[in-house]
């Protein structure tokens, strides 16, 4: 009884009894402050969108999905209240400012954001054959030109897939998302554990050792968690292969591979070179990245062979007077026919000419050798006789 | 000898857990803890993801203390690939770690003093903490699960308006928590409840492995991270520690914990009003291995992390301080007279379950079953 | 004793956390406080499913809690209202790949969502005060029912 006077007299001597009526009418605490996040943002301008995306791929909660809307003829992105946790991702990743979450876009705009996404891009170094279409369709200018090949800038590259669409070639931009990285993570796991314990069955799988491509290797260390043999990481060299081939299944890039061929898109397409409007430049020969422009013998001017020929684009485009023209692949190859089949012979004529003027000269040399003795042994011969001759006109002359 | 079960669901209790007490007659002997409710695989589902996606997972490992989760991870990230970040975010990151210790610590006491039957002092310390959370809303943006920090900085800056407004505040709100701290110490019920009550000795600290203010209460001061920080080096930070073990003394450390991280963000303050330039640098993450300390709350957070280039977490451990504080639950449930007792004595160690279960296996009909993860 | 006296006309609310990360809890704390204070719109937060009018439910289903969720469900007296507080509650959240159901409509029926990572007390609060009146009339009804029959 004693103590809860205390308290009592604790209570008044302190006047909490005027804080607490003031706290009960305290209206500010109803109304949220200016930098309160809303949930979930809001598509301030969707006018503004470019229906990219990113704000999908950077979202941790799967909270955004694209839904096509009438009033703006685009993809715009549609935020689930129900799975928003006001993280503000989206807001910072956005290339063109759409969302908007309390004043967050205004006061963050200029600042450092590393771009998280669910898919991240790469260019396969190995098959690309730098036709720049990638550089063109990016659009927020990631893709940069380095020491002769195209590289993606991830921190800041969102993920659009206009560079895919863009791609002459078939995987040449690899797309690692998280599912398949937290599948090759589980499962190199395991085979490490299995290493560990000495349970590892090693057989021997592949035929070839298998090399690093050092484009699209995200130095992730899983194919050295695994390895029997030994990697080194940093120059990017297999040092010591067993040929067990678990590398090959754990690598999520498929950066550690024997072999891969290039396979363009598109077959239905061909290009030809119109030499009617052909200046003999050679630019195109030189900006191609798959080998397939040659020069003709004949008439001195580029053609391009369907078979090698990825579809790029890249020499059309930088044709000065636009003599690079899209046909059909029956024409080009008819077209072309008649150019290969004739520096076919003149290579072949060319070949024989050279083989025939090499046995010549073999021949005309031992000619000489031959001739050289003969004509020797005869001066001898000569000289022997004369000597001869003289000596009996000496002797008779005594 | 009989068995009370506390949990899942008590009243006293903010999470699920099962608590079985072995009772001789009135007295606790033992006590059986039973976790896994709250089992979400937040470590799993990290693996392979961005880790700017995984700093807003590591956020809500707990609720209570997410500032400082977030804090362990970004440093440990910047300790890997070695970006130093500016002195602005290094200071608004201590202000902002310290205002949700304040914030922790007083719903910590405020618990207590629920399941000690004292109502009118838990609603004081309700009420005062509120004005923490304002100034938490204010410079972030939400009152819990801010994300307020980036790998390389912080997400916002604070300008003078908000400068004024936390200087005012923290007037305000430290002559409060000096009254309540006041009437805490010299209110008779509470002594007659707390003190001499789950008394954990200074050689069974050692033996349990406890940390945190239920360390310090017992004489280990350097058990606090906070002193092997640089910027808390910088501000000059010195512990809090006692000598008696028991329930008082665990929430006499908080309180005096809760003056510390005021005077800590004034200094700090007055420090970032020094400073000029940006509040987050551009990083590039480079790949690695590291582990990262940092005194939570309820003591010692360890973030042990792989990475590769360009910031995808190819692996991560986080090793929390309940398991334990919970640990040394056993041993002060010597002193422990009631089964009342036994109850406040388990809120005087501050557990946070959502903190600790985060195992990769689940053991089914005694086999152990590695858990996959299912994509949506 | 008076306080257990005007608490018995007021309207029950249990707290079930099914495995969130505590904020949506701490929030619910905070309603305590005097500044929200959610007794004076006689609100009453314990923890006994047995007596609660109102479950509110926080955090993403666990797998360990999916049994349990419906039990407590089936403890709760009949006119009941389930509010689901909180992002992980209404759809999983962020812990949508994790151990999870993810959402507790997919175990017992849910009459209000709340969302917000966490949401803020005030609006808890407005929330159980526009749903739980229902209840209470329900249960008013049932109750006169059941005196009309002991009279018969």
């Amino acid at each position: 009884m004693a103590s809860s006077l205390w308290y009592l007299y604790e209570f008044a001597r302190r006047k909490w009894i005027k804080r607490f009526i003031n706290a009960k009418s305290d209206k500010s605490s109803y109304i949220p402050p200016e930098r309160y996040r809303k949930v979930p943002p809001i598509v301030k301008y969707p006018e503004r969108c470019i229906s990219c995306e990113g704000c999908k791929e950077s979202c941790p909660a799967f909270a955004v999905e694209m839904i096509y809307s009438e009033e703006f003829q685009k993809n715009i992105p549609l935020i689930d209240e129900g799975s928003c946790i006001a993280c503000a991702n989206c807001v910072e990743m956005c290339p063109t400012g759409v969302l908007e979450i309390d004043k967050h876009r205004i006061e963050t705009e200029g600042l450092f954001f590393d771009k998280p996404k669910y898919n991240n891009l790469l260019i396969d170094d190995e098959v690309c054959v730098h036709c720049g279409n990638c550089e063109r369709a990016c659009p927020i200018n990631v893709i940069e030109r380095k020491e002769g090949r195209y590289v993606i800038n991830m921190s800041q590259c969102i993920s659009c897939k206009e560079c895919i669409n863009a791609c002459p070639i078939e995987d040449a931009i690899i797309v690692v998302d998280e599912k398949t990285l937290k599948e090759k993570i589980e499962k190199a796991f395991e085979i490490k554990t299995k290493k560990i314990m000495g349970k590892l069955e090693v057989k021997e799988v592949i035929k070839e050792v298998p090399h690093i491509v050092d484009s699209i290797c995200l130095t992730c260390g899983l194919c050295k968690d695994v390895c029997v043999g030994e990697i080194d990481l940093n120059k990017k060299v297999i040092v010591n292969c067993v040929k067990c081939g678990f590398c090959i299944d754990v690598c999520p890039t498929t950066a550690i591979r024997t072999h891969k061929e290039i396979v363009p898109k598109r077959k239905d397409i061909c290009y030809m070179v119109d030499e009617d409007m052909c200046i003999g430049c050679r630019i195109c020969q030189k900006v191609c990245g798959s080998g397939a422009i040659k020069i003709s013998k004949e008439t001195k001017l580029p053609y391009i062979i369907p078979d090698l020929c990825v579809r790029g684009g890249a020499c059309a485009r930088e044709c000065p007077v636009g003599a690079i023209k899209i046909v059909k692949p029956e024409e080009a190859e008819k077209a072309v026919k008649v150019r290969i089949i004739e520096d076919k012979i003149i290579e072949t004529i060319e070949k024989d000419l050279i083989s025939f003027t090499k046995k010549y000269g073999k021949v005309k040399e031992e000619i000489e050798k031959l001739s050289i003795k003969k004509l020797k042994e005869e001066l001898r011969k000569k000289v022997y006789e004369e000597n001869k001759r003289i000596m009996k006109k000496k002797r008779e002359l005594q | 000898m009989s068995t009370v079960p506390i949990g899942p669901i008590h009243p006293v209790l903010k999470e699920p857990l099962r608590i079985k007490l072995v009772l001789d007659g009135e007295k606790p002997v033992d006590a059986e803890i039973e976790m896994g409710y709250v089992h979400r695989g937040i470590e799993k589902i990290m693996e392979g993801k961005h880790c700017h996606k995984g700093i807003h997972l590591a956020e809500r490992v707990c609720g209570i203390c997410s500032y400082i989760h977030t804090m362990t991870f970004a440093e440990c990230i910047e300790h890997i690939s070695k970006i130093e970040i500016p002195d602005k975010a290094r200071y608004l990151r201590v202000i902002t770690c310290e205002l949700e210790r304040i914030h922790s610590h007083l719903i910590a006491s405020a618990v207590y003093n629920l399941s000690i039957e004292h109502e009118t002092l838990a609603m004081w310390l309700l009420n005062v903490r509120e004005i923490v959370m304002d100034l938490m809303e204010m410079i972030s943006g939400n009152r819990i699960n801010m994300s307020y920090n980036v790998i390389g900085g912080v997400r916002r800056d604070i300008n003078r308006e908000m400068m004024d407004e936390i200087y005012k505040k923290l007037d305000e709100f430290e002559e409060e928590i000096k009254n309540i701290i006041e009437v805490f110490e010299t209110g008779p019920l509470i002594a007659l409840r707390s003190k001499d009550i789950g008394i954990l000795p200074y050689h069974e600290v050692m033996r349990t492995r406890a940390v945190g203010p239920v360390c310090r209460a017992s004489g280990l001061p350097e058990s606090d991270w906070r002193l092997r920080h640089a910027t808390y080096q910088e501000l000059d930070f010195k512990p809090v520690w006692r000598t008696e073990g028991d329930n008082f003394a665990r929430m006499m450390v908080r309180h005096e914990e809760v003056l510390e991280s005021v005077r800590l963000i004034r200094k700090a303050l007055e420090y970032y009003e020094e400073c000029s330039g940006d509040i987050r640098v551009k990083a590039e993450i480079k790949g690695g291995k590291g582990v990262w300390k940092n005194e939570a709350h309820r003591g010692e957070v360890t973030y042990k992390m792989e990475i590769t280039d360009g910031g995808i977490i190819k692996r991560i451990m986080i090793r929390t301080p309940t398991v334990m504080n919970l640990e040394a639950y056993k041993y002060m449930l010597k002193t422990c007279p009631t089964v009342a007792d036994a109850v406040s004595t388990y809120t005087s160690i501050d557990p946070c379950i959502s903190c600790t279960e985060r195992s990769i296996y689940i053991v089914k009909d005694g086999k152990e079953i590695p858990v996959g993860v299912k994509h949506p | 004793m008076i306080k257990e006296l005007f608490r018995k006309r007021s309207i029950h609310v249990c707290v079930v956390n099914t495995g969130g990360c505590n904020g949506c809890d701490i929030e619910i704390v905070s309603c305590l406080s005097p500044r929200y204070d959610i007794e004076q719109y006689g609100i009453y937060v314990h923890n006994n499913p047995r007596e609660a009018d109102v479950l509110l439910i926080t955090g993403p289903v666990t797998l360990q809690w999916a049994e349990r969720l419906k039990e407590i469900y089936e403890k709760t007296p009949e006119p009941k209202v389930v509010v689901a507080v909180g992002a992980c509650a209404l759809s999983g959240g962020i812990f949508k790949e994790g151990h999870v159901i993810g959402g507790v409509h997919k175990v017992i029926p849910v009459d209000a969502k709340i969302p917000g990572c966490p949401p803020r007390p005030s609006e808890i609060i407005e929330t159980i005060l526009k749903v739980a009146p229902k209840a209470i009339a329900m249960r008013e009804k049932l109750i006169k029912e059941k005196m009309e029959k002991n009279e018969v």
